[in-house]
């Protein structure tokens, strides 16, 4: 089985760039050839963009022939097939009591989890560890599947209190008690989030909620209980800093327990970190730093959650590789009515910076106890949809929640049917980015795969075909994912640890496969597996990106973009 | 259905009115442009885009390069108008007209990724020159591709095949600029970083 170039009047257009082809004819030998040119850098002159000349103003409109399009678009992708109605926002997984089973990571896995999440607050390395091993399990019997990949969140250095439905008067003189227990919220006694407390502070200890503005006299502990007496009342609201006076005031950002979690990641070669209570880009630099040391290939995710790191937001975006929009503490810091407008402003951010985005917390909170979802929540989910965000993630619903894969299906569902309504170009604001935007860039040979992804999109949104994408870093398939593909980006590489981390993509199915040297060949690998998984069938059409720069990049760079059919 | 037939692919090409033609053909082509035009895989038909525009004959190799991608702007537009009429015919059947404005829409794209290419050009920014003159001759295959799958939805004698005027152009277009990617190719060979 072979898949050939669709033979018809004409052989496949294609075209390639910046590889110089043989002349037709011998170049006069008086005009001898100067070297090419071996670095990537040019300087640009800055002149006036020539104007548009009068033929052809005469001959085209510019609005119209916009309106022709979308209109034209629209008919037309009425009467195409409809191939792909595969889920392009990811799902975001906390995995916890009640999940951590085999049965259960299979379950959410094939309900539609994309990324797992292990929250390093909760739980120890072996339960964790059990965790990594199931899903690495299930990734090397699912080659030709869905894979998971593997966040690890830590702790940081704060220490919070659970969520309550209302704030508790603290009075001078009661008890008051705080639990690692989860989701305990009493008038006497409310949930810390970090297991680990138990252990930190003793009977004697001072304990200092946002700062001092209250504080509680340590008494007393049981085996997850700490008994506090008040010292200093107050209203006690959700996700309140706790810590001891004399004890925390110091905590670097990256505490002895978090640099065990860091070792404990590097060392099962998981593939996120998401970094709690980053407040500016010095953390990332230093988490950066060190797993270069460690030659370890793992991503980094800050959690935008305090409201030291929102004036920070591009510097600490700009060093690193997404970030996750932590809602919860996000509204415990600052005015919940900023979050939504914060969420805008984050994910906003991160697009326009090509970072993965991940929108977090309390985003089904209700179907932690019930069956089924609020509206609200719905709409939540529509919104960080329609956002643009690439991934959307669920914390004590999968971790503790009673229904765990009720709480995937609903975020599946609703994801779907949002970006169904969401790449109808009548209906919704186009997502592409136009290349005549990207002219006034710095050149650069980033620069020039833009311009290269941009016209492939379009390309493949005309014709609602699927794209074809080989890249052995990821690159172009992140760039391409970026804008925004109507249909699903099928993104050969053959490197596992790309295959992993381009889970957490919108729009993105990572497929593992060898790359021939023959660019025919491996085109014909790359459908057999799409026939044989039924992402496609025989007679449809795709839309092929090749793509490849290296360090001489002028020498090496090439960029292919065709149509073509599938045949057998 | 059937569109309106034009002359072969070389005069389509151009654009160009019969004994206007003839009458470039009688003047001797600058050296330059031949030795231009010995680099690039259409030899005649180079000749003949280039001549077509007067100022040809004092252009260095940057200013044919320009030339060379406003005839394909050209060619596009030609394209695009076309279909844009053709969609608006009172002969062409109502099911056929979204089809043939998605193909206006596609040259429409094509012209205006060879528009950004001269700009580029202007600038020397040689390599985004070629992505965009590059994406500018794939654009036509969309409006191809368009046209065969909805031949493979359709049974019987009524199915729309790609119409071989469509086809003719499409090809003319390819050529055009196949010339001018070569054309940027000599430039970004000569340049002496």
């Amino acid at each position: 089985m072979a898949a050939a170039a669709e033979i018809g009047g004409f052989a496949a257009a294609r075209v390639a760039v910046a590889t110089l082809r043989p002349a037709a004819h011998p170049a006069p030998a008086a005009a001898p050839q100067q070297p090419r040119r071996a670095v990537a850098a040019q300087s640009l002159r800055t002149t006036a963009t020539e104007a548009l000349t009068a033929d052809l103003a005469g001959t085209t409109n510019g609005a119209v022939h916009a309106r022709m399009n979308s209109k034209a678009t629209s008919e037309i992708t009425s009467q195409a097939v409809t191939a792909n109605s595969r889920r392009k926002t990811k799902i975001v997984c906390t995995i916890g009591p009640s999940t951590n089973t085999r049965e259960m990571i299979w379950k959410l896995a094939e309900t539609g989890m994309n990324v797992a999440r292990l929250n390093m607050s909760h739980g120890d390395h072996q339960s964790h560890q059990k965790v990594i091993d199931l899903v690495k399990e299930y990734n090397a019997q699912n080659t030709d599947g869905n894979v998971i990949a593997i966040m690890l969140d830590t702790k940081g250095p704060e220490v919070r209190s659970g969520d309550v439905p209302e704030p508790i008067m603290l009075k001078e003189g009661q008890e008051f008690n705080f639990t690692i227990k989860r989701g305990v919220s009493t008038e006497d006694t409310v949930s810390v989030n970090y297991d680990d407390f138990i252990n930190d502070v003793e009977a004697g200890d001072i304990l200092l909620v946002d700062g001092g503005m209250m504080s509680l006299a340590v008494k007393s502990k049981t085996t997850d209980t700490v008994k506090c007496k008040v010292v200093d009342g107050g209203e006690l609201k959700s996700r309140r800093h706790l810590n001891v006076r004399g004890k925390s005031a110091t905590l670097p950002s990256i505490t002895e327990k978090d640099w065990e979690d860091i070792k404990f990641g590097v060392e099962n070669g998981v593939d996120f970190y998401a970094v709690s209570f980053v407040k500016d880009a010095k953390v990332i630099h230093e988490l950066k730093d060190y797993l270069k040391s460690a030659n370890a290939d793992i991503h980094v995710i800050p959690k935008i959650e305090s409201a030291d790191s929102i004036p920070n937001l591009q510097s600490i975006i700009a060093a690193s590789d997404g970030a996750m929009v932590a809602r919860g503490d996000l509204g415990a810091e600052l005015p919940i009515e900023d979050v939504p407008l914060l969420q805008a402003e984050i994910v906003q951010t991160c697009r326009s910076m090509e970072k993965p985005v991940i929108v977090a917390t309390n985003m089904l909170e209700s179907m932690i106890d019930h069956p089924t979802p609020t509206r609200a929540e719905v709409s939540d989910i529509a919104i960080a949809v329609r956002e643009g965000a690439d991934a959307i993630m669920l914390s004590g619903e999968t971790a503790h929640g009673k229904y765990p894969l009720k709480a995937v299906k609903v975020m599946h569902t609703v994801a779907l049917r949002t970006e169904s309504s969401l790449y109808n170009p009548t209906t919704s604001p186009s997502l592409v980015a136009s290349a005549q935007g990207l002219q006034n860039e710095d050149f650069s040979p980033s620069q020039l795969s833009k311009m290269f992804g941009s016209h492939a999109t379009m390309m493949a949104n005309t014709l609602r075909t699927p794209i074809i994408v080989f890249t052995q870093t990821g690159s172009m398939a992140v760039l391409l994912s970026h804008y925004r593909p109507s249909s699903t980006l099928f993104a050969f590489t053959n490197e596992e640890r790309v295959k992993q981390r381009l889970a957490l993509y919108q729009g993105v199915i990572p497929i593992h496969m060898q790359f021939s040297d023959d660019a025919e060949e491996t085109f014909s690998r790359a459908i057999s597996s799409l026939l044989k998984a039924q992402y496609v069938k025989k007679g449809d059409y795709v839309t092929l990106v090749q793509s490849g720069v290296t360090s001489i990049w002028r020498e090496e760079s090439t960029h292919h973009i065709q149509v073509r059919k599938v045949q057998v | 259905f059937r569109l309106p037939d034009s002359p072969s692919t070389l005069a389509l090409a151009l654009a160009a009115e019969p004994e206007q033609q003839n009458a470039k053909q009688h003047r001797q082509p600058a050296l330059l442009v031949q030795s231009t035009c010995n680099s690039t895989s259409f030899y005649d038909l180079c000749i003949a885009a280039l001549a077509a525009d007067p100022a040809s004959s004092t252009a260095d190799v940057p200013g044919l390069g320009a030339i060379a991608v406003s005839a394909a702007a050209n060619n596009a537009s030609g394209t695009a108008a076309f279909l844009g009429n053709a969609s608006d015919a009172a002969a062409t059947p109502q099911a056929d007209r979204a089809l043939l404005r998605a193909c206006a829409g596609k040259y429409a794209a094509a012209r205006d990724a060879l528009v950004q290419a001269r700009a580029s050009l202007a600038e020397q920014a040689y390599d985004y020159a070629f992505v965009h003159v590059s994406a500018a001759g794939e654009y036509p295959a969309v409006c191809r591709t368009l046209f065969r799958r909805r031949q493979q939805q359709q049974r019987g004698a009524s199915r729309s095949a790609y119409p071989a005027e469509l086809a003719k152009r499409e090809e003319a277009l390819r050529r055009l600029c196949t010339i001018a990617l070569d054309i940027i190719s000599l430039l970004q060979n000569q340049e002496t970083y």
